[in-house]
């Protein structure tokens, strides 16, 4: 617009030019006269240049343009002239945008993310829809079959499914690596070539093909140093050999975030029964909604002359990463709201910051826009004007918020792979145009908040009286009744945000370092798991048990092996861990009705262990007896309470012979009754102090967590056990090695995140909040240097003065921290369902000292400065 | 009393004499000027840069059209040509002009 301007310009000068040389010519040609008088005559007879070009330019039709440009250069200045309150408004601005962006780009991350492959949102998944339970259900690979011979408008239909696999080289080095089992033609679907040898082929997934494997860039450098010979060389995944055939590019984890890739197939150790992820790409010219017509009249075909197996199963497509991760999950769609929830709240909370400041600029400027107004600009130009000031501003926050917004998202997906170990390849920090434009439309509502309602507010009816009076001296725009609550729940948030931070804080920090009762650092603990090994024909159970015997003889030796460890002092097992979070049991004790408030007394954690568990980590039974071997003959009947059992759930009296069980719950049947046989000190369960532990073998716990006594230095122990177990049994993993101590807190990890989040977007809200506290409380009281001086000059002390200024404010302040007070008592007792303790309440009661200190600090310094003008001068100040 | 026909009246007819002289051939700015000039015998003295926001209005309505091209002696100059929308409303205009002229001339005698 702005060159077609310059164009218009520089046509219009070729052409005025042009006039005049000719006129100046055919005066010199026909009345005779010198050069210089006969341009001096063509101009006159022109008329004024200027005024004709004016009047060209307005007739161009861009008048607003330029009225526009006009706006933006005032703006500018203005923005220049007032630093303080740019800086603070545009670092609000800017901060509120981030959050906003942020939010926005994390959810479409997880809702319709960009695929990163050619033509990636051409990808897409395919899965059931089960009608009368309402949840998603997996295909598999008989369904992957019939959709591949029958679909025209998705190809290559794929499937994968996912374990973990120890991968074992040659030279002996052991990883455990999540392996991709998979249709050959999903490398098709991706379209990415290998980078050495081939990718997967359709005759890999025959039965009788020997097992080959495709790796990743990753395992590539890592575990055959980047080997250029690798293709043809054997791995061992488990206890399988399989002959590498192809590596793929640097970046390549597709389907999700694999580094190995197996064909899809019995000899992979697939069930043709068992559910896969299922994709594919669609067609030339297909588009989703004909794909789904296709998909829908199979199903429907299916569902009638199969009504066994797939009468309430609706095949159904879906965006390719909702096979993952699905935003309507119900888990998933509840985080999601409530953190949206907060980033709206806190981008209010800094609008209502900004608008404040805002107002008390477009206030200060009220004699100007008076006197516009009164020279006949209309209201609408000055709002608009207002407006774009705001724009101005919000345009430079815009560029700082996307940069804060980018950086928030790499440090919260930093964290999640941090924390899961894995991230899907899609996850990605960079801003989708989307989300740009999304930005922008927050910078024009943050703006409209920000400029039109302080401008409608201080141009409104009124302004011209307002005018009479200030130019006759009096008063000028007024904080009236709305101001005075916004700025009350200005304090109250301000007061209740970083309490709320802060407490959440306080209650990972507890978590964490939860005192277990022992030296947890004495000891090293791994998750063991076994490769789930397919047994030819054999149904799933039977695979079960097999698994459970295996796992009994593999930790037999796994135990021999590592005891005869000059480092290892003692190794034994437990389903949870110390400080992490066990199941939640609700329980009734034998002859003893269920009193009234049974519902919090009677639930206790619970714990399956190994018999020589509680003598390993060095706490033996304080009463009663340890497990025996016995104890595991059939179904266990016994269990061993810990001491806040005894004292919560039975009021201390004696717990040894009791009878207690699982209660039932809904539709299911109370557990057996078990006896208690002994009592063990805390040993840091939650989330209920009060727990009991049950015996169990390595055949019939649901979960391994190995614990080890380590002599010495446990970190020279934990490099060595992955490879001492792979020697036991190539098919044995050991999952999250890591000190005892570490476990516990391991769990806190998100909410250690959360709570940093918080405490830093808390900060930032505080510092911004305290800055237009001051600010608008400093500009009404300055507002006020009049009636101090006439006040003054009347004869009236200065101390009285003082109190009559800080009433108001400080009224405010007095409303919004009561307020703040009330919500954080709720925050307490609703969110943590906790009391406060003595220096949490310190803290907030030092905070709530410091917000009146600020308050203080607003009305003072202008006040004071207000005192020290002489009365005479006072009474001249505008306003 | 002056010959000069008060301002709007000629704001009013320098469309219609704009169109008139294009309705000939197509020129550019200074040529319309002179050609005015001529055609009114300096009756209508005004200042010559008044024509360039005319042209403009005129343009803007689509009566004519303008285009740069070589003039006669080898300049740069933007030439403006009637569009057979511009015939159509110079014809209308011309029409409705004697009409008026007419009708008034016919008062002046009667009074």
């Amino acid at each position: 617009l702005l060159l077609a301007n310059d164009a218009a310009e520089s046509r219009m000068d070729q052409e005025f030019r042009l006039h005049i040389e000719l006129e100046t010519e055919k005066l010199m040609r026909e009345h005779n006269l010198a050069p210089a008088e006969a341009r001096r005559r063509a101009l006159a007879a022109f008329g004024g240049v200027e005024n004709h070009k004016q009047a060209l330019r307005e007739g161009r039709g861009f008048g607003w343009l330029r009225g526009l440009s006009l706006d933006v250069k005032l703006a500018v200045r203005l923005l220049a002239r007032y630093p303080v309150l740019t800086l603070v408004g545009g670092v609000a601005m800017a901060f509120g945008i981030a959050a906003g962006v942020g939010a926005f780009a994390f959810r479409m991350l997880l809702v319709d993310p960009v695929i990163p492959l050619d033509e990636g949102s051409r990808i897409v998944g395919v899965r059931y829809w089960h009608a009368s339970r309402n949840e998603p259900v997996q295909p598999t690979a008989y369904d992957i079959d019939m959709w591949r011979d029958e679909l025209a408008r998705i190809e290559d239909v794929s499937g994968f499914t996912s374990f973990f696999r120890n991968v074992i080289t040659p030279d002996g080095r052991s990883e455990i690596e999540s392996v991709a089992a998979m249709s050959p033609s999903a490398f098709r679907v991706a379209r990415v070539s290998p980078l050495l040898g081939r990718t997967l082929l359709d005759a890999d997934a025959l039965p009788d093909a020997p097992l080959v494997v495709v790796i990743g860039h990753d395992i590539w450098k890592r575990l055959f140093s980047a080997d250029a010979g690798v293709v043809g060389r054997t791995v061992r995944l488990g206890r399988e050999q399989a002959t590498v055939v192809g590596v793929m590019p640097e970046g390549f984890t597709f389907p999700a975030a694999h580094n190995l890739w197996v064909p899809l197939s019995d000899r992979a150790g697939v069930e043709k029964g068992s559910g896969l992820w299922v994709f594919g790409r669609l067609a030339r010219n297909a588009s989703r909604a004909a794909a789904q017509a296709e998909l829908s009249a199979i199903g429907a075909r299916l569902a009638a002359s199969s009504r066994d197996t797939h009468e309430h199963l609706r095949p159904q497509l879906v965006p390719y990463t909702w096979l993952l991760f699905d935003p309507l999950d119900p888990d998933i769609w509840y985080g999601l709201t409530i953190g949206n929830i907060f980033f709206v709240m806190l981008l209010l909370l800094v609008s209502a910051n900004v608008a404040l400041l805002m107002l008390a600029r477009a206030a200060s400027r009220e004699s100007e826009l008076a006197v516009r107004s009164a020279l006949g600009a209309g209201r609408a130009r000055l709002v608009a004007q207002l407006f774009v000031e705001a724009l101005v501003l919000a345009g430079l926050a815009v560029g700082v918020g996307l940069a804060g917004a980018r950086f928030a998202l790499a440090s919260l997906l930093a964290n999640v792979e941090t924390n899961r170990g894995w991230l899907p390849f899609w996850a990605s920090d960079s801003l989708t145009t989307t989300t740009v434009i999304y930005a922008g439309g927050l910078a024009l509502l943050t703006a409209a908040i920000v400029g039109i309602v302080p401008a409608l507010k201080v141009t409104g009816r009124g302004l011209h009286d307002r005018l009479r009076q200030s130019t006759a001296g009096g008063g000028g725009y007024r904080f009236g009744g709305v101001w005075t609550a916004v700025i009350a729940a200005q304090v109250a948030a301000t007061l209740m945000f970083p309490a709320a931070a802060f407490i959440f804080h306080d209650f990972v920090v507890a978590g964490q370092t939860r005192d277990v009762g022992f030296a947890a650092s004495r000891y090293v603990s791994a998750r063991l798991e076994l490769d789930r090994d397919r047994v030819p024909g054999a149904p799933l159970e039977a695979t079960d048990d097999a698994l459970r015997m295996r796992m009994g003889r593999t930790f037999a030796t796994l135990e021999a092996r590592f005891s005869a460890d000059a480092q290892v002092d003692g190794l034994t097992f437990a389903d949870r861990l110390p400080a992490t979070q066990h199941p939640r049991w609700r329980i009734e004790i034998e002859d003893e009705p269920s009193p009234a408030d049974a519902a919090s007394r009677l639930a206790v954690s619970s714990a399956s262990i190994a018999l020589n568990y509680f003598d390993v980590i060095g706490a033996p039974v304080r009463a009663g007896r340890a497990f025996s071997a016995a104890d595991l003959a059939s179904e266990p009947r016994v269990a061993i309470v810990n001491e806040s059992f005894v004292g919560t759930v039975l009021g201390g009296r004696n717990p040894l012979g009791r009878r207690v069980r699982r209660a039932a719950r809904a539709q299911d049947t109370p557990g057996p009754w078990l006896e208690i046989v002994g009592v063990v000190k805390d040993l840091g369960m939650s989330p209920e102090a009060a727990g009991l532990y049950r015996p169990a073998s390595p055949e019939t716990a649901s979960v391994i967590q190995l614990v080890l006594g380590v002599k010495g230095d446990p970190q020279s122990l934990t490099s060595r056990l992955r490879a001492m177990a792979s020697e036991v049994e190539p098919a044995l993993q050991l999952h999250d090695i890591m000190p005892l101590d570490q476990a516990g807190a391991s769990g806190w990890n998100d909410s250690q995140y959360i709570a940093r989040l918080m405490t830093v977007l808390s900060a930032i809200a505080l510092l911004l909040s305290l800055t237009a506290i001051y600010s608008v409380t400093a500009f009404t009281i300055s507002r006020r240097t009049r009636e101090i001086g006439i006040r003054v000059a009347l004869g009236a002390d200065r101390r009285r003065v003082i109190a009559v200024i800080l009433r108001r404010p400080l009224m405010q302040v007095g409303f919004g921290l009561a307020a703040g007070a009330v919500m954080v008592t709720l925050t307490f007792t609703g969110l943590y369902e906790t009391t406060p303790t003595l220096s949490e309440l310190f803290l907030i009661a030092v905070y709530a000292v410091i917000m009146v200190a600020v308050c203080l600090l607003a009305c003072v310094v202008p006040a004071r400065r207000a005192l020290r003008v002489e009365p005479a001068r006072a009474l001249t100040v505008d306003g | 009393v002056s010959s000069r026909p008060p301002v709007d009246a000629l704001r009013g007819s320098l469309d219609l004499l704009i169109l008139k002289t294009l309705s000939l051939e197509a020129m550019h700015g200074w040529g319309i000027s002179q050609r005015v000039q001529q055609m009114s015998s300096g009756e209508f003295a005004m200042n010559q840069g008044s024509l360039y926001p005319a042209l403009q209005r005129l343009e803007k309505s689509g009566l004519i059209t303008s285009a740069w091209d070589i003039s006669d002696n080898n300049r740069q100059a933007r030439y403006y040509r009637i569009s057979a929308a511009g015939r159509r409303a110079l014809e209308k205009e011309v029409a409705s002009w004697r009409k008026f002229a007419a009708t008034l001339d016919a008062v002046l005698r009667t009074t």
